[in-house]
């Protein structure tokens, strides 16, 4: 059977740049060659010679009331800004089509507003209404949705440098599968002191404006959102929708080559480039226009040029321009932002010059064009984007929708053959199944020593020395060069540790080698909640008193999408490449979009993992005003679901599971333990409530059984993933209640977070393996601790393992932000 | 041993022991201080540092023994151990030469 | 005979046989072979070097066990520079470790073909699945070296030589590697080759060499080009110290790996006082003087705290250069109150250095900017800061 691709369409656009502050004005701003990078005000005081490309003044956010503006962040803020001139520009923002619309946001040093005050050593500054709202990395995300009113579900890009353009793939996608008519990709990147100093002490700053490709070399930093309307070409022409250019395709690779280097053979950036036309069913030669990366440093400049002359061909390049010469470098937004300027400005047969063009280096020998437009009429163009840690994306588009001839495609179905955890359960399949019949891990016990005067900390149980005790799950120290033998793991932090020894599982599982004829045939994805937090803080700590002494080499190492690129340089994975830093379960996402990859037959395998380290300590009192940490220093405290809710324990780890189409499977005769039948994804969109939604985690229930095509009966067995709160709580069971009705009081359901405790990003995957495990024998295992549990009316497995038949099981799930995920799978041959 | 060797030898220790304290803290380098030698090269084989090591080393210049490395310097004073010490010495000789100078 | 053989034969001023395989000792005149290798382009027959190749599933462990560093730490095109140690913890041999999608390829130029094979069969033992080849006989080892090297082997392979980082290569096919280094400081290129296709190889490089102004040399050369930058030599400092910390390399073994051989010993020795230390002395006074010899006494203050183990004069330096074994206290570098001491009893003033002793030509070249042959880029990046000086 063959599907052909649905053709997806730009319906709506907003934009925040120094250069405009609205379409109209960002599309005369490009045509009168206004260059946006100035000296900063801001950071001259700590950096010498500092120039960006900023927003400068007061922002107005129509529609918001003026005491919400100053709780929240401003990531948020002007994703809301631009996220709503889109809704307008494309006729939608009353639009009942926003209850499924789904969100695709891309950042890069998302969550970190709200701790300048720490980070800067002024914590006289603090707001701790923004460290409510907006302190979470993934925070926009449901903040956007909320101010929107959005409710077709989210995920966040986390990849850096192309997260923006990253995120428009992750909607075209969606779409393709049916998980949504119309979707909203956003950018948004303020500028903070972090990535400043970073790109300051690495040196890759030029002096002034950047002249990517001539004189000297360096970058310009910049900030700026972007938000575009992607949708549906059918649905855009039925409803009459304004239509700016169709996406043809994307590709997202790794270089797999180096923390912050780009490879200087360009095999990633080119493979990028080439797989994104190949999706796109075109040909090197059909490209009119590459709208390049060009960030200026020499590093990219170099490499680009060399990918761009490898895929077209000595003397047969097209032209080629930079954008950030007008407004800089925007990090996660850059790509969403250069996009637009391209759909703004090509249609009316001008391509976008570099500015600012001297006397071109030595190794830039192809056409930049240069300082002037060119008339041009260009139909298919390239927009490449490219990251630390060599995560490179590539989007085919075109000026002129409906003209290129649809592609086409064998849907794929999408099995499990691998799979890997660690956890305090153990660091191999074998000792994660043992967990379960053993009763899980012990928590172990942990104690901080709490200074704080705040009325918060006076309802802390401290004992008498202000000593705080509570317990965590741990990872029990392991020898990484047995497992890992021949990568280098003295190098890594735990997280990407963690990381690592699952993905080598689910390999071996998988009895898959990566080898290097074959590096591009598999791709990963990672699902992020907190990330690095430890390497975060030290770079942190070396920012104040003097931002210039910022640690250069935990700059890269403090990204979220490190762990994948870490992950692809230390196996040789060449392939997609993503990171979904959604926060809570973003295991989830990234097992969904893996599914996505494969079942679109875009890649032979991949990987989709998530990851999580224990903290430098602040943790439990992170949780202040949160309800759900466990003070409890018992062994037995955690009791998920419990009437008598006593919060949860938290835990670290990491899970990922190897996926590949069922043929592919059969033909190399792999064991398959589960396939993917379906999965929904919906959000509650009210984020400054603390009051359930379950209808939100029903309706993406029913989206993964619609998906499947089953029934609420053909549900085996449930197995939730919440980790404590009335909240997420209720969210999750009253919504498997109303999703499944009846068959709720008999499907068995369990919660395997008592084993191992609240692991955030990977919990949810974690309790996927524990299914998994669990399919062997036909067995669920029990619910630990809980005897009294909070939602009547549902079959809770309680005290021993319950032996039943399994074909398919329900996993739920959902973020802190109120992101709902459902996934059923079909118990492996 | 005479007194200006002893002194000289005992100033370049100084200096060596805090380089290798300092690289190791801020490059999380696995090594103890006496498993580095002098002559051991940073970059490429020896301690393996890479680039942005490099702008690492610049830092610690500047935040241990207050020397700033302007643009356009010959990089080769980062080659090893020794040359960086050599180079700490002589630009403390330089400052202290046109302190009393001054004076 | 293979062709290569035959054409040195033909063409070199002397042959020699190391490790059994007979290569040019000496192509030219040194002082020109000096000069190619310095400034231009000189090239060479490695193909004396025992080369091994360990393949299959515990290729790794093997490795690990038998090497001081962390082969760990080499991912695919990457190689681990490293010595093999005795039980004693003494460096046997310095070794190359050039990872190939984990397989593995050893070069070691100071042990024969049987030698190396059986060090890392003795450590075979326990385990199965490994497979050990050698490539000594089959392989030949052509070397494009000097601080152009890189540009006339971009002209023969393509742009990605440029991207090879030091200790980097690229592998052509299964039989074919471009490796990137060198022990004396200068871009250095090893392709690694079947014998039959040398020849051929050979005549290229000669033919697109001239523009460089390539010179033949012999292996004679790098008595001196290893001394102006010290690496292992079992003839120099290696003839009276085998101690990795005597011999300021370190940074050769991995004291935090968990198993391999001599590490008992490693370790034990690394808590010991160190009594004696290898450094660097250049004479104060320039030129050449045949008096000074390994042998002779390193004094301070008419005592003596040293000898030296190897000595040369340094054409880039133009002054005597030598390494001295010396008593630990007195073993730094920027010391200028020692002198060495002839066997007549002539005392000349030298100043202790770090290592190496000469700043390499190639260190000013930035193969993306500059250029030998084209006349529109600036030969290095001293004459390019100068242009760009001149122009403000």
């Amino acid at each position: 059977m063959t599907n052909i691709r649905k053709r997806v369409v730009i319906t709506g656009m907003g934009v925040l740049s120094s250069i405009g502050r609205n379409v109209p004005e960002f599309k005369q701003g490009l045509l009168d060659k206004k260059v946006g990078i100035k000296p900063s005000e801001i950071y001259s005081e700590y950096f010498a010679g500092a120039y960006a490309s900023e927003i400068k003044g007061e922002v107005d956010y129509p529609g918001l009331d003026p005491d919400l503006i100053t709780k929240l962040d401003k990531g948020a803020l002007w994703g809301y800004r631009v996220g709503r001139e889109a809704l307008e520009d494309g006729g939608l923002l009353d639009s009942d089509l926003k209850k499924k619309m789904g969100l695709m946001v891309g950042v890069s040093a998302a969550g970190t507003e709200a701790y300048l005050p720490f980070i800067m050593n002024k914590p006289e500054e603090t707001n701790l209404d923004m460290v409510k709202y907006s302190g979470s990395y993934a925070s926009i995300c449901p903040l956007v949705a909320s101010l929107l009113k959005l409710g077709g579900g989210y995920e966040l890009v986390a990849t850096a440098c192309t997260a923006s353009p990253n995120a428009i793939g992750l909607a075209f996608d969606a779409i393709q599968n049916n998980k949504g008519d119309v979707m909203m990709a956003l950018g948004s990147e303020p500028l903070y002191i972090p990535t400043f100093a970073g790109f300051y002490a690495l040196k890759a700053m030029a002096d002034g404006p950047c002249t990517p490709y001539s004189n000297q070399p360096g970058m310009s930093i910049g900030e700026g959102a972007g938000a575009v309307i992607v949708e549906e070409y059918e649905h855009a022409k039925a409803r009459g929708a304004k239509i700016y250019g169709e996406l043809l395709g994307y590709a997202t690779s790794s270089d797999a080559y180096h923390e912050t280097a780009p490879d200087p053979k360009a095999v990633g950036s080119s493979w990028a480039m080439r797989t994104a036309i190949e999706n796109a069913g075109l040909k090197p030669e059909d490209i009119d226009y590459v709208n390049a990366h060009g960030t200026g440093t020499d590093a990219n400049d170099r490499s680009e040029t060399l990918a761009i002359k490898k895929l077209f061909g000595e003397g047969t390049t097209p032209p080629i321009s930079s954008t950030k010469s007008y407004f800089g470098h925007n990090i996660g937004s850059a790509g969403i932002l250069e996009l637009i300027a391209c759909l703004v400005t090509l249609p009316e047969k001008k391509i976008l010059p570099t500015l600012n063009f001297g006397v071109a280096r030595t190794y830039a020998d192809i056409d930049y064009v240069p300082n002037d437009f060119r008339e041009k009429d260009v139909n298919v163009f390239l927009k490449n984007n490219y990251a630390f840690g060599g995560n490179n994306s590539c989007l085919v588009v075109s000026t002129k929708p409906g003209t290129i001839k649809q592609t086409e495609f064998n849907p794929q179905r999408v099995v499990i053959t691998g799979i890997g955890s660690v956890s305090s359960m153990g660091t191999s399949n074998s000792e994660f199944a043992s967990g379960f019949t053993d009763g899980g891990a012990i928590p172990v016990p942990r104690e901080m020593k709490v200074e704080l005067e705040s009325e918060e900390a006076k309802q802390l149980p401290l004992d008498e020395n202000k000593m705080l005790h509570y317990r965590s799950h741990m990872v029990k120290p392991f020898n990484a060069r047995k497992i890992l033998r021949s990568i280098d793991a003295k190098k890594l932090n735990n997280i990407s540790l963690y990381a690592l020894v699952a993905l080598e599982q689910a390999l071996k599982s998988a009895d898959y080698k990566v080898v290097k004829t074959a590096r591009e045939e598999i791709g990963m994805i990672m699902g992020i909640s907190k990330g690095p937090t430890n390497t975060i803080s030290r770079l942190c700590e070396s920012l104040a008193p003097d931002p210039n002494n910022v640690r250069t080499s935990e700059f890269a190492m403090s990204l979220m999408n490190s762990i994948a690129t870490q992950c692809a340089i230390a196996k040789g994975i060449k392939g997609y490449n993503t990171t979904l830093s959604s926060g809570v379960n973003a295991g989830f996402g990234a097992v969904f979009q893996g599914y996505e990859v494969i079942r679109q037959n875009l890649q032979d395998y991949m990987l989709a993992g998530a990851a999580d380290e224990d903290g430098p300590g602040l943790a439990p009192l992170m949780s202040f005003g949160n309800e759900g940490f466990s003070y409890d220093d018992t062994d037995n405290s955690y009791h998920v679901y419990a009437k008598d809710d006593k919060g949860y324990v938290m835990g670290e780890g990491a899970a990922c599971v190897f996926l590949e189409s069922h043929d592919n499977a059969i033909e190399r005769g792999a064991h398959i333990y589960a396939e993917i039948m379906g999965y929904g994804r919906c959000c509650d969109h009210i984020y400054f409530s603390q009051n359930s939604t379950p209808q939100t985690m029903a309706d993406a229930i029913n989206m993964a059984l619609t998906e499947a095509n089953l029934s609420a009966q053909d549900i085996d067995m449930v197995c939730g993933t919440t980790w404590a709160g009335k909240y997420a709580t209720n969210m999750e069971l009253n919504g498997i209640k109303l999703a499944l009705g009846d068959h709720s009081q008999s499907a068995p359901l369990t919660n395997y977070n008592g084993y191992f405790g609240f692991v955030e990003a990977s919990g949810g995957l974690l309790n996927l393996a524990g299914v998994i495990h669990g399919f062997k024998d036909n067995i669920v295992y029990p619910i630990l601790n809980t005897t009294e549990f909070s939602v009547a009316g549902l079959n809770y497995v309680t005290a021993n393992a319950l032996e039943i038949d399994i074909k398919y099981a329900l996993v739920t799930g959902m973020s802190e932000g109120g992101n709902c995920y459902a996934l059923i799978i079909k118990k492996g041959a | 041993m005479q007194e200006a060797l002893k002194n000289t030898i005992d100033e370049r220790n100084i200096v060596i022991d805090e380089v290798k304290k300092v690289l190791i803290e801020r490059l999380n380098l696995y090594q103890e201080p006496q498993d580095i030698d002098e002559d051991t090269p940073l970059f490429g084989s020896g301690l393996k540092l890479d680039s942005v090591d490099a702008t690492e080393v610049v830092v610690m210049l500047d935040m241990s023994f207050g020397i700033k490395v302007e643009e356009g310097t010959d990089p080769s004073f980062m080659r090893n151990i020794n040359q960086l010490v050599d180079f700490i010495l002589e630009r403390k000789r330089a400052t202290e030469a046109a302190a009393a100078e001054a004076a | 005979m293979n062709g290569l053989l035959a054409l040195h034969k033909q063409h070199a001023k002397e042959l020699t046989s190391v490790n059994g395989i007979e290569v040019p000792k000496q192509y030219n005149d040194l002082d020109k072979e000096y000069t190619a290798l310095r400034h231009n382009v000189a090239l060479s027959d490695y193909s004396h070097y025992s080369k091994l190749k360990i393949e299959g599933e515990e290729a790794f462990d093997v490795l690990d066990l038998a090497v001081a560093g962390d082969v760990a730490e080499i991912r695919d095109e990457q190689t681990l520079y490293t010595v093999l140690l005795d039980l004693d913890g003494s460096i046997i041999t310095d070794v190359y470790v050039m990872n190939d999608d984990d397989s593995y390829v050893v070069l070691s130029e100071h042990l024969d073909d049987a030698t190396l094979m059986n060090l890392f069969k003795d450590r075979m033992g326990e385990f199965e699945d490994v497979e050990m080849t050698s490539l000594t006989q089959s392989h030949a080892i052509v070397a494009m070296e000097g601080p152009y090297s890189w540009e006339l082997a971009q002209e023969i392979y393509g742009m990605d030589v440029i991207g090879i980082p030091f200790l980097g290569f690229i592998a052509l096919d299964d039989d074919t590697y471009i490796f990137r280094a060198g022990k004396h400081g200068e871009f250095s290129y090893k392709v690694i080759l079947p014998v039959a296709d040398a020849e051929a190889l050979w005549k290229e490089i000669e033919e697109k060499g001239v523009r460089y102004e390539l010179v033949k040399a012999g292996l004679a050369l790098h008595e001196l080009t290893r001394l102006e930058n010290p690496y292992f030599s079992p003839t120099g400092s290696g003839s009276v110290s085998r101690d990795p910390r005597e011999l300021q390399l370190q940074w050769m073994v991995r004291y935090d790996k968990d198993e391999f051989l001599g590490r008992e010993r490693l370790l034990e020795k690394r808590d010991e006082a160190l009594s004696k230390k290898i450094i660097g002395v250049v004479l104060q006074q320039e030129g050449e003087i045949e008096a000074i010899c390994v042998g002779d006494s390193v004094v301070c203050g008419g005592e003596e705290i040293g000898k030296l183990v190897a000595c040369r004069y340094s054409p880039s330096l133009k002054k005597m250069i030598a390494q001295a074994l010396i008593d630990e206290a007195y073993a730094y570098a920027g010391i200028d109150a020692y002198a060495i001491k002839t066997t007549d009893g002539v005392e000349f003033k030298v100043n202790t250095t770090a290592t190496p002793f000469i700043n390499n030509h190639s260190m000013l070249i930035n193969p993306n900017e500059n250029s030998f042959v084209n006349p529109d880029k600036f030969r290095n990046m001293l004459e390019q800061l100068e242009a760009k000086q001149a122009e403000a």
